[in-house]
């Protein structure tokens, strides 16, 4: 054994320095031929190598066995190597299944290597454990990386949109957001709903910064059975990651890299401004005010008003956006016999300027992977390093875009700081949306570490330990600066100039240890684990906050610079820490490779409960049979290639509460109050938010039936799976009336209420690869029905933002629940006969032109309490997507369609062009009622909304409310591969790819904002657009090569 | 296999040291004490009483909301603000029942009164000196009458918590006369057990003439018809406080707004502003201490000039000095062209000033004396409780109780300051005849302190159509106003969903 130990010396070199140079890994490929340690030689073999169809393999490795001897075959498959007598040489491909064959004295040995039917994506990591794709009994879907690559994403999440049966992705355009993944529905309300990420090994909450180039395989556990040993993560369904590695080879160097613009797709036609004036100074008249007095530049012939500026902000305010992306990777690995190296170094850039200018998001990732077996030990390190940074998006400009009147500049160089906004001429408090992007200055810098190191020592070839040590650590240092200047209506204070910072540090620690058993006894299969494990997070961070910067002769925004004696510079700080502790086992049985049994257990304790509610047990189990392996079944079905029917039943948990001493109540000590003569201030201290009394574990049971089905040679397959899902205990922390005497502090978490999730999840697929022109489709279905079972009594109902949803027993959390608009009154006769029951007019104060709502509760009265209906469900009930791919000689295209249905969105930010006040914008495709045009869905121009209990603009009503549903042109990639013949001369086996991206091409939609995927902030704020960043569209162009 | 079983040894290291750590999921928080660790001191109970009196301080309470509430929407007030919601809710035009306005002063109200709970509840096990300890509770109980009283008036009938809660209170709502029913009960206990003054150090505590004066006001503003006895109640406490002789009306009318002149001789009672502090918020250190009062009824330019001047008031200020003179509380009071010809150092109406010459901005509680602008962060006291004022409702209540004549003296007192120096009144008042006089006296030495909505409600103005129409004539915002609806605020929307027991006022 420690023959091969110099072997590692000079791997390591290369590995140190492979970003700086390629040239000594090309220089060092592993095996080498140059090492001479072995019995005498005997004289050269060569012969040539090829695949199933009989071309000629380049690259492949020929070892003689026993020794560290070999080479590669050459760009036409052949090779030459000297070998010993009574040698035997070992051929090896990755993707092919590996030959050895006795040389046995002749000078010519040619194989034909065969695919190998069994590769990577036909084992899956399920648990601990990892199973034969054949026998998975849980509902587990593989997400197919290499046609997800065909979908530029900043990050991976976002690939799994549409592609993956069960998984909900919400995201944003913005610039480094993260975006909303869901795995079978909310399943909880106040605790992070969240899947838990396992990174090979590693456990994260987020993988956004985790290059898409850098991953091999990734898969979705969504019910108990496979995320049960996750225990306390397990219930929001857990995605497992597997990076690249390097392989035993000649050391390959893949690069690829694209770049694009991107726009939105969609903007609001808008009134200029003199159309705005008429409506304006109208909205005024109707509502009996004089425009002359309150809005004088809508006033036509007057002196203040003046059309000579016209100011269309949204095309001032939207541009081009760029994005561009490079990778660049290195890999390599050397085996002999039973010891093995492998190395991979990969490296990339990202970098995403947005449709608007400030924000922005860059991106550089460097990945180092590597592993070592040495008999029965076998050591696997993965480590991620990023550096980001990150400009934010200042204030809600998508809002103020539209808000903003076209008579007010850009840039007035007569106001403090040079930005035009609203005036005693034209009253608008809308913030300019471009001054905000440039007075205020919001920056994220990160760095971030996630790796582990795994050690595996194999005690006998069916008992072995795994120890597995982790660390996700994130540096961040936020700043918000402020520059001179006025950027809204009503900004007084003389210098408004600031620093904020907030610096810290999170650290996630893992240590796993794990026992495995794994033998087979005839026909009985045994994979058997146990573990234990313990987990840490910290969180320190301190802030600190200066004003006063003066911009003479730049800006210095350090915080000493600071120059506001008046107010000091305040600093703060908080730490958090959080640990767990869990034993765990899982089992895995086979009678046959037919009849199939899985179990697993997890016992957790966490440091958020007290002493007496701190463990809690997770357990589940699975069935599965494989009925085409019966021959009753192959007699009946010829046909049916596989077949295996699955049942799943198990319970998991969720501690992802937003603070880890939220149970222990404690008393608030900064606060002050001034006192004597002197005012000087005292200190003084209370509790001013209550503890989560008595919070315990939360539950999710999940039943899970389904089936796998593969037809006509495997080429169609279609799993299905119907499951509910039952979070019990559930983590809410719904608002507490005001006069408990807490609001605006986190309210308390209780254990209060159950929620349901029920659905069915398709993935069919059917795929055709056996002649020249491939062809496939995948088509995914996902429905989910989502309903509150039980809230507890004390707490009945929840109330959401806007007051405009509302979650309850019965309904799906956070639905719409607003007054329902019935139409717009035509005459003073229809208002006057509008009446209840008993006779009362239900809107007398209602004119001709204003909205007439539904009097709900029949009262004679519009009142938001009494008259609000349930109106729409944020979440959608069906989603799908379909990939379409086909290829013809170097040609590839890939066309993704994506869509939902079934959900309402709130547009919140359309009020700001359609509430018909008279002091924002107007949408000029919509024609306020008037005698005239007697509309019945707009109502009259009226500033304020109209008299008393009219309500023609109250937020929470239908007027609002829109249809969700889209279906998207999500992605479109074509690609061409240029031919071997032509590629091949610039190295041995390389492969050059060129390719055109377009993302969300085509939108179909009824919805009228600016993108109807909305993400929503938070789970009651789902469903509501408000002022979201839209999707943009994105075209890129891009070079992968491979040599 | 040396390396190897080195290497075994190694790993079984590692898994011994990470799996002995017995207090791993032991985790206290290092951020803040436990309530646990704390109420144990007289020093504990003395900062715990502190941060009740800091609940004053919220932007939603007296910083600024409550002037919106008592100020902006009388009849001494209208807005020209186009803030869509401000305007609606300032002219009863539209106030929804999810607005914030009225929301936030209920939820921050409450705030307070959660804190005064928490100290009556934990004080009285603290081992500490017996007579401090009844004087902190006291004044616990003192400032959640103050919260109770504001309630009552602004919201009509609200849950009454008077005990220490938490998630799972959930109390009755009870009518406006019960609240008044529990505020006399608390003020009786305090006015017993707090100190008549204090020493510089503590100037600003809540005093014993500070709850009489409180306690004889409530008595006024309860329901003539539930209690036919209040004004001799009321007028009892109120003599309490003037013949302690603690009290004085202070030379110059305009101290009682500045900064310069805080807890003088007149205050009976006053929320303490500081202006060292310039961040927004409550309750971490460096948060502001000010009051946001006077950016948003500053003068364009300046402030946001929310709340403006009614011109009849200006025209109230009719009496003249001794010598001849204007009344100088008007200028003292507001802005205006004739009046204050500068301000903030620049002349009215021009110099960046953009305030047509017409308009009448509110001065008191202003900066204008000290500096040429104003901000978020104000630090001048707002005086809730004026000797003026006890005088004056001294002088109404013994009025009602038909000693007219008794009441003549003390309106020359506040008359009669040595800034002030107006022509005494002489000669004998009907009853109705000095009712009518004592609302003119009140209005001009009162006028934009927040008494005006109680004065309003009290007068029953808002009950009847006559009272409508006089509110009419002075404030056409008034045109707007629905009986019974817009005497009261709604209940916050969200209180209402979420408890469901909760009533809303009539007609929201």
């Amino acid at each position: 054994m420690r023959k091969s130990i110099p072997k590692l010396r000079q791997l390591a070199v290369p590995v140190a320095l492979g970003c700086l140079s390629i040239q000594p890994l090309m220089a060092a490929p592993l095996p080498s031929t140059s090492s001479s340690h072995l019995a005498p030689v005997a004289g050269p073999v060569s012969g040539r190598i090829v695949d199933e169809k009989g071309a000629g393999l380049p690259g492949v490795n020929v070892i003689v066995k026993g020794t560290t001897v070999g080479t590669q075959t050459d760009t036409d498959g052949r090779y030459t190597i000297q070998v010993p007598d009574g040698a035997t040489l070992v051929f090896s491909f990755i993707g092919y299944s590996s030959q050895e064959i006795a040389v046995g004295g002749r000078t010519t040995v040619d194989v034909a290597l065969a695919p190998d039917t069994k590769s990577l994506s036909d084992v899956v990591v399920v648990g601990y454990l990892t199973q034969d794709r054949q026998n998975v009994t849980s509902a587990v879907s593989n997400l197919n990386v290499r046609e997800a690559e065909k979908t530029p994403v900043p990050t991976l999440t976002q690939a799994f949109q549409g592609r993956v049966a069960g998984v909900q992705v919400e995201s944003s355009g913005n610039p480094g957001s993260v975006p909303n993944v869901l795995i079978r529905g909310v399943g909880t309300i106040g605790s992070g709903s969240g899947p838990l990420y396992v990174i090979d090994g590693l456990w994260t909450d987020n993988i956004r910064d985790l290059s898409p180039t850098d991953i091999e395989s990734t898969t979705v556990l969504k019910d108990a059975s496979s995320t049960a040993v996750y225990g306390s993560r397990g219930a929001n369904g857990v995605i497992v990651i597997t990076t690249k590695r390097g392989q035993a080879g000649e050391p390959k160097i893949s690069a690829s890299g694209y770049m694009g613009v991107e726009n939105i797709y969609r903007k609001y036609n808008l009134t200029n401004h003199s159309e705005w004036a008429d409506r304006s100074a109208q909205a005024y008249r109707n509502a009996g005010l004089d425009p002359t007095l309150r809005m004088p530049g809508a006033v036509k012939g007057t002196a203040a008003y003046s059309d000579a500026i016209d100011t269309d902000w949204q095309k001032e305010f939207f541009r081009t956006g760029k994005v561009q992306d490079y990778n660049v990777t290195f890999s390599g690995g050397s085996s002999v016999g039973k010891s093995s190296t492998n190395f991979l170094i990969s490296g990339g850039y990202f970098n995403q300027e947005g449709i608007v200018r400030g924000p922005s998001f860059e991106r550089y990732n460097l990945r180092l992977n590597s592993g070592f077996t040495r008999g029965k030990l076998k050591v696997t390190q993965s480590a991620l390093l990023t550096h980001i940074n990150t400009t934010l998006l200042n204030e809600v400009p998508f809002v103020d875009v539209l808000a903003e009147l076209p008579g007010i500049p850009v840039y007035n160089p007569a106001n403090f700081g040079g930005y035009g906004y609203g005036s005693a001429n034209l009253f608008n408090y809308s913030v300019n949306p471009i001054g905000a992007q440039q007075i205020l200055n919001r920056t994220q810098k990160n760095n971030l570490l996630q790796g582990n190191v795994v050690g595996e020592f194999a005690f006998t070839d069916w008992l072995s330990y795994r120890l597995n040590l982790g660390i996700d650590q994130h540096d961040y240092n936020d700043k918000n600066a402020r520059r001179e200047g006025y950027i809204r209506l009503g900004e007084s204070s003389p210098n408004t100039t600031y620093l904020f910072e907030n610096r810290g540090t999170s650290t996630f620690l893992l240590a796993e240890n794990t026992l495995n058993f794994n033998k087979r006894f005839g026909e009985h299969g045994v994979n058997a684990l146990i573990g234990y494990s313990e987990q840490r997070t910290s969180v320190n961070n301190a802030t600190a906050n200066a004003t006063g910067f003066s911009s003479q002769p730049q800006y210095f925004f350090v915080l000493g610079a600071g120059t506001n004696t008046a107010t000091p510079a305040t600093v703060g700080g908080t730490i958090d820490e959080y640990t767990k502790r869990s034993y765990f086992s899982q089992l895995n049985y086979d009678f046959k490779n037919r009849y199939l049994i899985t179990a697993s257990f997890r016992r957790d304790g966490s440091s958020r409960f007290d002493a007496t509610r701190r463990y809690a047990n997770f357990g589940a189990g699975s069935l599965g049979w494989r009925i085409s392996e019966e021959d009753f079944f192959k007699n009946a079905l010829p046909a049916v290639n596989s077949l295996k029917l699955r049942a799943s039943y198990g319970v998991n948990g969720n501690d992802l509460l937003p603070g880890s001493y939220l149970y222990q109540p404690t008393i608030n000590q900064s606060v002050f109050y001034p006192l004597g003569t002197t005012q000087g201030l005292q200190p003084a201290a209370i509790q001013t938010t209550l503890e989560a009394r008595n919070i315990r574990w939360e539950s999710r049971y999940t039943t899970d039936f389904g089936f796998d089905l593969a037809l006509l040679d495997s080429r169609l397959t279609l799993s299905a799976d119907y499951y509910t899902s039952t979070t019990k205990d559930a983590l809410i922390n719904p608002p507490l009336p005001a006069y408990v005497g807490t609001a605006g502090f986190l309210p308390p978490y209780t254990n209060l209420g159950q929620i349901r999730n029920r659905g069915f999840e398709f993935a069919l697929g059917y795929h055709e690869g056996r002649k020249a022109f491939t062809y496939g489709a995948d088509l995914t279905l996902t429905t989910v029905r989502n309903e509150v079972l039980q809230l507890s009594d004390i707490q009945p109902v929840i109330p959401g933002d806007f007051s405009a949803t509302l979650t309850q027993a019965g309904q799906p959390i956070s639905r719409l629940y607003v007054l329902d608009m019935l139409g717009i009154f035509q005459s003073q006769d229809e208002i006057n006969n509008y009446k209840s029951a008993d006779g009362r007019v239900i809107q007398p104060l209602a004119q001709p032109g204003d909205v007439k709502f539904r009097d709900v509760n029949g009262d004679g009265a519009i009142t938001l309490g009494g008259d609000r209906q349930y109106m729409g469900n944020p979440f959608p009930t069906l989603q799908g997507g379909l990939n379409l791919t086909a290829g013809f000689k170097g040609i590839d295209l890939s066309v993704f369609w994506q869509g939902q249905t079934g959900n309402s969105v709130l547009n919140v930010t359309r009020t700001a062009v359609e509430s018909l006040y008279g002091d924002t914008n107007f949408n000029r495709d919509i024609t306020p009622w008037t005698v005239d045009n007697r509309s019945n869905t707009t109502p009259r121009l009226v500033y304020g909304g109209g008299a008393e209990a009219v309500k023609n603009n109250e937020i929470a009503s239908s007027r609002w409310v829109e249809d969700g549903s889209y279906l998207r042109l999500k992605n479109v990639q074509i690609g061409y591969t240029f031919p071997k013949a032509l590629t091949s001369k610039i190295s041995g086996s390389s492969t050059v790819r060129v390719f055109l991206t377009g993302r969300n091409i085509v939108t179909f939609t009824k919805y009228t904002g600016f993108d109807p995927e909305t993400p929503g902030v938070g789970i009651f704020g789902r469903g509501i657009d408000n002022g979201t960043y839209p999707n943009v569209r994105t075209f890129t162009g891009g070079l992968q090569v491979n040599f | 296999m040396k390396f190897a079983k080195l290497s075994a040894l190694a790993l079984s290291g590692i898994l011994l040291t990470t799996s002995c750590n017995k207090d791993l999921l032991e985790q206290v928080n290092p951020n803040e004490p436990s309530t646990g660790v704390f109420w144990k001191s007289q020093n504990d109970a003395n900062r715990a009483v502190l941060a009740v009196y800091s609940g004053q301080q919220i932007f939603s309470t007296y910083s600024l909301y409550w002037h919106f509430a008592t100020t902006g929407r009388t009849d001494e007030s209208f807005t020209n603000t186009p803030d869509p919601g401000l305007n609606q809710y300032l002219a009863f035009r539209q106030i929804s029942t999810i607005d914030g306005r009225s929301a936030f002063l209920w939820n921050d109200m409450y705030r307070m009164i959660f804190r005064a709970n928490q100290v009556l509840a934990n004080v009285p096990n603290i081992d500490m000196d017996a007579t401090l300890k009844k004087q902190y509770l006291a004044e616990a109980l003192f400032l959640r009458s103050l919260c109770y009283y504001d309630l009552a008036l602004l919201f009509g009938n609200i849950p009454l918590v008077t005990t220490l809660a938490d998630a799972t209170t959930r109390v009755p709502q009870v009518s406006q006369d019960a609240v008044y029913e529990q505020i006399i009960k608390d003020l009786t206990t305090a006015k017993a057990d707090l100190p008549a003054s204090y020493d510089t150090n503590n100037l600003g505590r809540a005093t014993k003439g500070a709850a009489t004066a409180l306690l004889g006001k409530v008595y006024m503003q309860q329901d003539v018809t539930l209690h036919a006895n209040k004004w001799q109640m009321a007028s009892a406490q109120f003599a309490e406080v003037i013949s302690s002789n603690r009290y004085s009306l202070v030379a110059q009318y305009a101290d009682n707004f500045t900064e310069a002149n805080e807890n003088n001789s007149e205050s009976v009672y006053e929320v303490q502003f500081s202006g060292v502090n310039k961040n927004f918020g409550q309750d971490f250190a460096g948060a502001a201490e000010g009051n946001e009062r006077a950016q948003f009824f500053g003068p364009p330019g300046i402030g946001f000039a929310d709340v403006e001047v009614r011109p009849w008031l200006f025209s109230e200020f009719s009496d003249k000095t001794v010598s001849g003179g204007t009344d100088p509380r008007r200028d003292a009071t507001m802005f205006s062209a004739i009046g204050t010809p500068t301000l903030y150092g620049k002349a009215f109406g021009t110099g960046g000033l953009d305030i047509s010459p017409n308009r009448l901005l509110w001065r008191k509680y202003q900066n204008d004396r000290t500096r040429g602008f104003e901000d978020f962060f104000s630090g001048i006291n707002i005086r809730l409780i004026r000797y003026a004022d006890v005088l004056l409702m001294q002088a109404e209540a013994l009025n009602e109780q038909g000693r007219t004549a008794d009441a003549l003296p003390l309106i020359n007192q506040v008359r009669q300051r040595a800034s002030v120096n107006l022509t005494p009144l002489t000669g004998s008042f009907t009853q109705a005849g000095m009712r009518t006089q004592l609302r003119h006296e009140r209005i001009t030495e009162l006028a934009g302190e927040g008494m005006r909505w109680s004065d309003l409600v009290r007068y029953g103005l808002l009950d009847t159509q006559t009272g409508l129409t006089e509110l009419k004539a002075r404030d056409a915002d008034f045109n707007n106003f629905v009986t019974p609806k817009n005497k009261l605020l709604p209940i916050p929307q969200t209180e209402i969903d979420i408890d469901k027991n909760l009533k809303q006022n009539p007609g929201f």
